[in-house]
């Protein structure tokens, strides 16, 4: 049960990573960042409850680790979308083809 | 927690149901044409993800996966995309007939089902009992009711209770960063 839990992890950090890197729009960029981060604490919960199934001490680690992503998670979005409604009102586009200035 | 789930073909079978669901959604995320489709679609994957978290075990993490992102953060990307204006196309009010009556008539139903269950089967669980709280935690367990929201609690209060702190500052800093991104400079603009 591990390892079909970590596959499906596996499987959705891999969709995040093909929309970072595929997608031009900024928001669905995020969206893709947000994936990324449930399959990191998916791992975590999995490998949480494996701990637990073997008896190991303090079980619950795995998920206080995934309340601290979540956390991180919800400050990025909220930091991450005021940029874009910045980006938005000083450049007209939320494309990332067309905000290169930092691109060499 | 229940270590006779972990080997029964049920356990396994919601895995997997609530990983394809998981990962078809997210396969519409980074497909979808239009910003408030892929929205929804990670709307429909982080469920899939409340649901694996509570098959797992860790339900307080499923209801925190539900109250934040479904109900925060998404709700922060749709203003966005309402903000920015996600799509080329204008949207039809409704663009099959009737789609709004079945929609409602579906929501109700799951959800007004799953209350009913939900206070049928958790009837044990309301029944107040005094006494010490292990032998109160040990009748939960013996009803069924995880303490999986005690310990997890139990944690972040005491072996994590320094990151718990430095969180909360971090949640402020993202609050204060974010207000002062999203107002933009009006005096500038007006010169």
């Amino acid at each position: 049960m591990l390892t079909t839990v970590l596959t499906i992890s596996g499987l959705m950090f891999a969709l995040g990573v093909a929309g970072v890197l595929t997608r031009r729009n900024i928001i669905v960029i995020f969206m893709a960042i947000e994936l990324i981060l449930n399959a990191a604490n998916l791992n975590f919960v999995a490998f949480s409850r494996y701990w637990a199934s073997i008896g190991g001490i303090s079980p619950h680690t795995g998920e206080v680790f995934a309340v601290f992503v979540m956390v991180v998670a919800a400050a990025e979005a909220a930091v991450g979308l005021g940029l874009v409604i910045a980006l938005y009102r000083n450049r007209g586009t939320v494309s990332v083809d067309d905000i290169d200035l930092l691109k060499w | 927690m229940y270590p006779d789930l972990q080997s029964s073909p049920w356990f396994l079978g919601a895995v997997i149901a609530f990983g394809l669901w998981a990962v078809a959604t997210g396969s519409v995320v980074i497909t979808a044409q239009r910003p408030v489709h892929a929205a929804l679609a990670l709307v429909s994957a982080l469920m899939a993800v409340a649901g694996l978290f509570a098959v797992l075990g860790a339900e307080f993490l499923a209801g925190a996966q539900v109250l934040v992102y479904v109900g925060g953060v998404m709700v922060l990307f749709v203003f966005v995309i309402m903000v920015v204006g996600g799509g080329r196309k204008t949207a039809e009010v409704e663009p099959v007939s009737g789609v709004r009556f079945l929609a409602a008539t579906v929501v109700v139903l799951v959800i007004g089902g799953s209350i009913v269950l939900g206070a049928r089967s958790a009837q044990p669980a309301f029944e107040l009992r005094p006494g010490p709280r292990a032998a109160a935690s040990k009748d939960a367990v013996r009803a069924g009711v995880s303490r999986n929201t005690e310990d997890v609690g139990t944690d972040l209060y005491t072996r994590a209770a320094l990151p718990f702190e430095v969180a909360s500052l971090l949640l402020l800093v993202a609050i204060v960063g974010a207000v002062v991104l999203a107002k933009g400079r009006r005096v500038e603009q007006d010169d």
